[in-house]
This record gives C-alpha cells, structure tokens and sequence, in this order.
C-alpha cells in the first residue's frame, strides 16, 4: 500500500512533459482549473487506483479545444510520469508529515486501534498508514514496478456529463493493454470469533464508542437489501431508532448512528458520548437490537426508514460522486446501473425480513476509547 | 439573469418574506434554504427602549430548539414528506434547509412555520442542552482547538469572533426558554428573511401556492441590533506556543485586517484583488511555495484562508513545520517583497482558474444556494462576484496586498506535542 501511496503522490505532482509542480499546476489552472488527482483505495483484495478528472464543459467558456486538452493532460499524467529520486523523497515527507497529522485525530487513533486488532487477518484488509521505517523502506525500484503493474492493470473508463467524450476510443487504446480483464471472486463471508479489545484511554472529554455485529452477508445475498433497511432503521440518519433514542430521549449524544462496512460483512454502531453514560448508551443499544429482532417497533418506523432510503437513492441522481461510484459498482460487478429494480426490492421489505436480518446479527466487539467510565 | 445557464426570479411572499428562485432544468431534487441574519456574532436585540446582550452560543441553541414541536421532534414531519432537513449557524447567519425530490411546497411550508412559529418547551430547552454540551466536547476533543481558539482570542479578545459559536459549558448549561423566544422574535422577522430554492420547478405556481398558504408572524417591536465589538488595538506577543495531543509542530498565523471601507461594493473589490493575491503568492502554481517545501520550511499539508466580512476580515496561514522561526523567516521574506510572484501571466492564469471554480460551484444545487445565501446582507449574487473578479486587474492585486501586509495585526500560534510529564 506505502508504494502506492506514493505513486499516487508522485503520478498528480508532475510529469516529464510539466517536470516541476508549479508547472504543471499552472498549465492545470490555464485550462480553466481543470482538477486532476490521483486516488487509492480498496476493493476486496485488490487496490483501487483512480485517475480523477473534472474540466468544464467546453461551450461554458467558448473553448471547443478543452476536451483535447483535458485528455492530453489525463494522458500526460497517466503515461509519462517522472519517477525519479528528488519526487519521490518529497513524497516520503509528506506521506510521514500526513501520517503524524492524521494520528492526531482522536477518531483516526481510535479506527485505527480496532481495524489493526479486529481486521489484521482478514483478506480484504489493508491498513491505511504505516510506519516511518516502511515509508523509508521503499525505493525507486519498487515505486517504477508498482507504475508498470498500474498502467497494465484491468481498468475502466467512467466520463460523466454533457455530450460525447470525443476520442475516448483513441485515449484507451493509446494506453498499454491490460494484462487481463477486470474480474472480482464472489465477495468473501469471513468467519469472525468474538473478541475482547481493551479500552484505549486518552485525554478526551467523550469516549468514542464502537461496537461492530458480524451480518453474515454480502451485497450478493438476497437479504442483503433487507440489511441495508435494517441499517436505516437502526441508525441511517434522524429518524433511526438509535438517533430517536440516544440523542433525543435520552440527550447522552450529539452524534449516533449506525453503518455497514459491506467489504468486511460487518455492521457498526457508533457514538461519542460522556464516560458515564457508557452502561447507559449499551442498555440502549441492547434495547433497540432485541425491538428490531422481534419485530417490536411500530410499523410506521419501517415505513420510514424504506422512504428515507428510497429518497437518498432519488436525491443521488443529481450527485456528481455518487453516479460515478454506482458506474464503478456496474463495471466491477455487473450490478445495474440502473436503480428503479433496487427501489422496488426496498419498498417489498417487510418486518419479517428486518427480523430475519437481525437475528442474524453477532456480536463481534465492543470497542471504546478516550475518556473512560 | 440568464448566465452560465442559470436562471434567478425573485417575489415578495405576501410582501415580506424574499423569495430567490433558480432553475435547474434536469435536476430531480429540490434544495431549499431558509435564511435568517443571526449567526454566532450576534449578542444584542432592541427592545423598544434599549438594547439588551444575550449569552454567547444563543443563535445555536435557537437553532437545535426550532426543530421542537412541544417535546417532539419535527424532522419526522420531513421525513414523512419524502425530505431531509437540517440546519446550521454560522458567525453571521442561521440557516434552515430541505432537500426533497417529489414533494417541495409542503415541505416549504413545514420549513417556514419551523422557523417562524418554534413551538420548544422549558423541559426541551433542558433537555437540549445535554446534547449541545456533547457537540461542545467533540469541539473541544479536537486536537487542533486549543491553537485556532488561541489565535482567535489573541486577535479578538473582547469581540464576539473570539467565542465559540456554539458558546461554553457555562452559556450552554445557563441558556434558558425566555431568552431563546425574546430572541427568535427579535431576529426571526420575514422582512429579515430569504427564502432560496433550486430546483426544476414551476416558479410562478410557487409563488401563487405560497402567498396563499404561508401564515407569517406579527409584526413585533424587538429588532436585531448588528454586531458589536471593540478591537484590541494591539497585542503583547507576536508568537504563542500551545501544547496539544499531536506528533508534530504546527504553526498558524492570523492576520488581522481592520480596514475602513466606503461601500460593501468596495469591500468585496478589495477581498477579490486580495484572493487573487493569495493564490498568486500561495497556491500549487507558486514557485516560491514549491521552494519552501523542498527546503522543509513549509509542508504539503500548507494552507491559507480569507475570511472577509463588514464585522471581521482576517488571512490563515497554516503548515506543518520543523522551525518555525525559520519559517516566520521566510514567511518575512516574501511579504516584504512579493512582487516575483506578481506578473501578469500568471495573473491571467489565475483569472482563468476562478472562472472554472466559480462553474464547478454551479454543478450542485447545495453549492449554489448556498453560495447565494453568503452575501446576502451585502446585496451581492455569485454573478456579481464573478463579474467584480473580472474587473480586477494586477495593480488591485498589488494593492491589495501591500495594504494587507502593511496594516494587518499579525499573530503566530505553535502547536506542538505535549510534553511528557
């Protein structure tokens, strides 16, 4: 991951055309502020690399040449970077210089002691920071092999907005072919055990909480849309049972809710509260987890939490990030890009189903850090 | 107004309450905000006779009430209407907003009478403040508080910009029901007000439906009293060094301007030259910030912010640093004499790259209402700003700048790790 990382840095700070970062900025801000960066991430067991480009629409600004320049630029930095050792020392700072700001974070310290004891043999797992000695450990040799095994890596090509992309054709087969096709295994159901992870005390005045439910599913269970409702109804947003309850019932919390890391089969509820309000918050907890496995809530809840899920995947129409990431998901694994069979699978889910999900639900940790009861 | 496909209506509902209006054709969302001039600076209302100061974090508080329907929650009405809603206060400003896809006008109406007619209780108002005061503690929890509040209150002691927005456990927990609704009817006015909505609906069916349905309130004789607050004329140290739970040293440096101006107009000419000068002397393009990160004086993480109002007007600088009298060194060293950086080409660059952000902020509808809301008290729209940007040429830039550098009261805060007891 570290050599990836700084690729990633290397690949959006200059090139052999633009060798110089004001350069190359300034030849990125002459084309209307045309934003190009590099991206890393994770999907399943492999790393996801993205070249991410937004230029305006050429007839805003009567320049018909901005689609020609604007994948020049892709082009430019996709294929002649420059890897050279003055670039990558730099980059070595500033991935420690991030590291030392991002441990900073109270909720970064503590997301980072639970993945590393819960998720270290998992798969799918990758950790997002390192140490200095394998920041320092990595050389140009392997920074020049991670860029020849990316530029022949499967990819796809997203393009989002008005109009045709004019030489979309040309632009991919200019690039080295991939050495193979972009495919993924069916998604791994890893056999979680309950454990124990000790409180990590720090100078706080809340405890961040977690607490994470093994769901024993995957995006491609049938009963994975009744999960979704499930998440939504436990702690999706303002109308949720954990919102509802914690913050304005009870008053112990400015922010609760819940969410499902889908890649890891885990469910996570998460809170930052007072210390001595910890036995309280879990008594809530257990409360509503026991209402939601046998069907105890009102129907109207359930009603909701499906109307306020359905509405997200409307409102998402007409944001930029989330069409993008729904076109990845269709590349990736063949699901539609197209949402109107999903809205219709949310509004089938009925109380049965929300049962059926929550009984499945297994404790696997409870985690808490900063300032503790 | 028709530019960069947008276009702006406007009504008086019922002949008080502003109505902006922008189209979005192809968009199936509704964003809608409502928008009253008190934000976190506000600390004083009129009563008829005199002026009376309310607590610090009372514009907060009486945003967190106003969604109180006599003990109960009124997010669920939204929800139920297919919207989310939420709020926020800002120094100057409280707001009030929706999105929804199908369902715009009762949603609009359940926004207003939200805001208008808060119906929050005693109980609620005690209930409530366990909640802010949990916000409040995540403020705190944050490692990087103790160096912004420092600055801020170094720079701003005496003048409402130096507290937190959300006030203190003591403001919280004294906070009480009278003051909350003598101050809702004091600044929540319709004639204060705007009401902004985008989206790709029928404007003149809105305005009908809502000079018809809207119920405003009655006219009161409590008004709003703008912000108040002397300026420490100067300050005993130029350097404060923090402890904090952090790995590295991190240096921050406010830069206090107090500037008269003859008109907003004129103030915003000003901030516009002086953006442009930053950018020019500070963004990726710079080769002196290129310079100064290789040679470790700054980092990657290097960052500056204008924020410029008729109450404050104040430059950031932030970065990570390894000495930072080094740094301040440097720092010095441009200041004194920036004009390398300041040539035509690159201000021709510059101008270029505004226009493609100012496009960018058009793609969502969150962006552009919300741009709009921003300078509102000045009677300034996005266009206007863009237009003012265009009209400014290199010698404003210079200008900007050199009055900047020469007046500003300047102020560093270091944060660096706590020191092992």
């Amino acid at each position: 991951m570290v050599t990836y990382r700084l690729l990633s840095g290397m690949l959006s700070a200059k090139n052999q055309a633009y060798p110089s970062k004001p350069a190359w900025n300034a030849h990125l801000e002459s084309l209307f502020h045309l934003q190009l960066g590099t991206g890393l991430s994770t999907f399943q067991d492999r790393f996801e690399f993205s070249f991410k480009m937004r230029h305006v629409a050429p007839d805003m600004v009567d320049h018909p040449a901005l689609y020609d320049e604007a994948s020049k630029a892709l082009f430019t930095a996709l294929s002649y970077p420059l890897l050279d050792e003055k670039g990558l020392a730099q980059e070595k700072v500033f991935l420690k210089d991030e590291w030392a700001t991002k441990r900073a974070s109270k909720g970064f310290k503590a997301a980072h002691h639970l993945t590393q004891k819960l998720l270290h043999d998992h798969p799918y797992f990758s950790p997002q920071v390192t140490t200095e000695e394998a920041i320092d450990a990595v050389t140009l040799a392997d920074v020049q092999a991670a860029y020849d095994t990316l530029i022949k890596a499967p990819r796809v090509l997203i393009r989002l907005g008005k109009g045709p992309f004019p030489d979309a054709e040309h632009f991919l087969n200019a690039l080295p072919h991939p050495r193979a096709s972009l495919s993924f295994d069916a998604p791994l159901k890893y056999a979680y055990t309950p454990t124990l992870i000790e409180p990590q005390e720090d100078a706080m005045k809340q405890t961040l909480m977690y607490d994470l439910y093994a769901t024993h599913l995957t995006h491609q269970d049938d009963d994975y849309v009744p999960l979704m409702v499930l998440n939504q109804l436990l702690g999706g947003d303002s109308e949720s049972m954990l919102f509802k309850t914690i913050r304005e019932t009870h008053n112990m919390a400015y922010s609760v809710g819940s969410s499902l890391l889908s890649q890891y089969g885990l469910l996570l509820i998460n809170g930052a509260i007072s210390p001595e309000n910890q036995a309280n918050y879990h008594r809530e907890i257990k409360t509503i987890l026991t209402a939601l496995k046998t069907g105890d809530y009102p129907d109207q809840r359930l009603a909701l939490a499906k109307q306020s899920r359905i509405e997200t995947i409307k409102r998402n129409h007409d944001a930029k990030s989330a069409l993008t990431r729904r076109a990845f998901y269709a590349a990736y694994m063949d699901e539609p890009f197209e949402k109107s069979a999903l809205i219709k699978t949310i509004e089938a889910v009925d109380k049965a189903a929300i049962t059926r999900v929550a009984n499945r639900l297994e404790a696997i940790t409870s985690f808490q850090y900063g300032a503790l009861a | 107004m028709t530019e960069f496909h947008l276009e702006e209506r406007t009504a008086l509902i019922q002949g008080r309450l502003k109505l902006i209006y922008i189209k979005r054709p192809g968009y199936q969302k509704n964003y809608a905000m409502l928008t009253f001039p008190i934000g976190g600076l506000h600390r004083i209302y009129h009563d008829g006779q005199k002026d009376v100061a309310f607590p610090s974090g009372a514009a907060h508080f009486l945003e967190h009430k106003c969604f109180e329907d006599d003990g109960s929650e009124l997010t669920q009405v939204f929800a139920e209407q297919g919207a989310n809603v939420n709020a926020f206060t800002s120094p100057f400003q409280t707001s009030y907003l929706f999105e929804a896809t199908d369902i715009l006008i009762p949603n609009v109406l359940s926004l207003l009478n939200l805001a208008f007619f808060p119906n929050f209780t005693e109980a609620g108002v005690e209930a409530e403040k366990g909640i802010i005061l949990e916000e409040w503690k995540t403020s705190q929890d944050h490692p990087f508080y103790p160096q912004y509040h420092t600055l801020l209150t170094t720079l701003y002691q005496g003048h409402p910009f130096a507290d937190d927005i959300l006030g203190d456990d003591k403001s919280i927990q004294a906070m009480d029901y009278d003051t909350l609704k003598t101050i809702h009817e004091a600044f929540y006015q319709p004639e204060a007000a705007t009401l902004i909505i985008s989206g790709d609906g029928d404007f003149d069916a809105l305005v009908k439906h809502l000079n018809e349905a809207v119920v405003l309130p009655e006219k009161t004789a409590l008004s709003p009293v703008p912000i108040q607050g002397a300026l420490p004329p100067k300050i005993t140290s130029n350097t404060r060094t923090v402890e904090g739970d952090v790995y590295a040293d991190y240096w921050l440096r406010g830069m206090r301007m107090d500037l008269p101006f003859a008109s907003s107009r004129e103030r915003y000419a000003f901030y516009l030259a002086l953006e442009i000068g930053l950018d020019m002397l500070f963004d990726a393009t710079s080769p002196w910030v290129e310079q100064m990160q290789e040679s470790g004086v700054i980092n990657d993480g290097f960052d500056y912010d204008l924020s410029l109002y008729p109450e404050v007007a104040i430059v950031f600088l932030s970065s990570q640093v390894k000495d930072v009298v080094k740094t301040q060194a440097a720092f010095q060293t441009l200041l004194n004499d920036p004009s390398g950086l300041l040539d035509e080409p690159r201000f021709e660059m510059q101008k270029k790259a505004n226009i493609g952000a100012f496009i960018y902020g058009l793609d969502s509808l969150e962006g552009t209402v919300r741009n709009r809301a921003r300078y509102l008290s000045e009677g300034l729209t996005p266009h206007d700003l863009l237009a003012m940007q265009m009209a400014v040429t290199l010698p404003d830039v210079v200008n900007a700048l050199d009055k900047t550098l020469q007046s500003a009261l300047v102020h560093d805060v270091l944060l660096t790790p706590r020191k092992k007891t």
